[in-house]
């Protein structure tokens, strides 16, 4: 009885553990295969409240960025370029790294 | 004032001081008490009798003197500390909807400058310990923000120099026009979900 209360709390605290694990999103933002620098990226993690709902990067020169520390869970991945959405769509982070990449044509 | 003297390990230290300070006050005068403090019974010019009390002067207030240093010193460095830190506000106010929204405190108009071309810009740290982000605003319009941080920043010591990446603003305009909006999720979907 003692043991298996034991048990039962430490795989608590590994769900708790497993739960709270933190995951990369990562990616290349491009247009037709050219990287697109300078573009917000925003990862909002969908029925969530709170600072940690949200999170906010910039594209690099290559296009590249990364989101760290972000909970597992479904999102809406939106990307703006000089205030005008360009991109918006939806990705579900379930594992520790995911990678994005978002190609965009020209008009 | 005390509750600040229990938030750091200085402010122990200066309890401790305070602490000494009244434990050698209370030394010098037991030692006059028990007449620890008398030279000798040959009589000092300077010997000073009260009652039962008899004491050499300067011994006995140089070791009274040294216990109130010792209780004074620290309560200056408090009211030193204290006159440093910055003053506060409680901003109230209200937001109707299910989103949260981010709140930003911005300084203006110190911490709030336009340029064109090249940027120069001496800003204070307001922390040792934080990051900081410029945010590039067009009117009301966010349009991106870049984050820094500094280290090993000292009061007194120079300005230490930070390069923010250049921010090509005719270009991104341009590009930006010419990108075709994949919207793999509807605004009404996005709306649906509160975001915008």
């Amino acid at each position: 009885m003692h043991n298996s209360r034991a048990l039962a709390f430490i795989s608590g605290l590994l769900l708790s553990a497993m739960l709270a694990a933190a995951a990369d999103l990562s990616g290349r933002v491009t247009v037709r295969g050219a990287p697109l620098a300078g573009a917000v990226i925003t990862a909002n993690l969908i029925g969530a409240r709170g600072p940690a709902a949200v999170s906010v990067t910039r594209t690099g020169t290559g296009g590249e960025y990364t989101l760290r520390g972000l909970r597992n869970g479904d999102y809406i991945l939106l990307v703006d370029m000089n205030g005008r959405r360009v991109y918006q769509g939806r990705i579900a982070l379930t594992g520790p790294t995911l990678v994005k990449n978002v190609d965009l044509q020209q008009k | 004032m005390f509750a600040f003297l229990l938030q750091s390990t200085g402010a122990t230290l200066g309890y401790l001081c305070v602490a000494a300070g009244f434990l050698v006050i209370l030394a010098s005068v037991v030692f006059v008490i028990k007449g620890k403090a008398v030279l000798s019974d040959s009589g000092a010019p300077n010997a000073l009798e009260w009652g039962k009390i008899k004491a050499n002067f300067t011994s006995a207030v140089a070791l009274f003197v040294l216990g109130a240093v010792m209780i004074i010193l620290p309560f200056r460095s408090v009211v030193a500390l204290e006159a440093q830190q910055l003053p506060t506000a409680i901003l109230i106010g209200k937001i109707n909807g299910q989103k949260e929204i981010r709140l930003l405190l911005v300084v203006k108009p110190d911490y709030d400058q336009t340029y064109r071309g090249d940027i120069v810009w001496q800003v204070p740290l307001l922390a040792t310990k934080a990051s900081y982000s410029i945010f590039y605003i067009d009117g009301d319009t966010v349009l991106g923000q870049q984050p820094f941080s500094v280290s090993g920043a000292t009061p007194g010591s120079a300005p230490q120099k930070v390069t923010l990446p250049v921010w090509d603003m005719q270009t991104e305009s341009s590009v930006a026009q010419e990108i075709a909006p994949k919207l793999e999720v509807s605004d009404a979907q996005l709306k649906s979900l509160g975001i915008h």
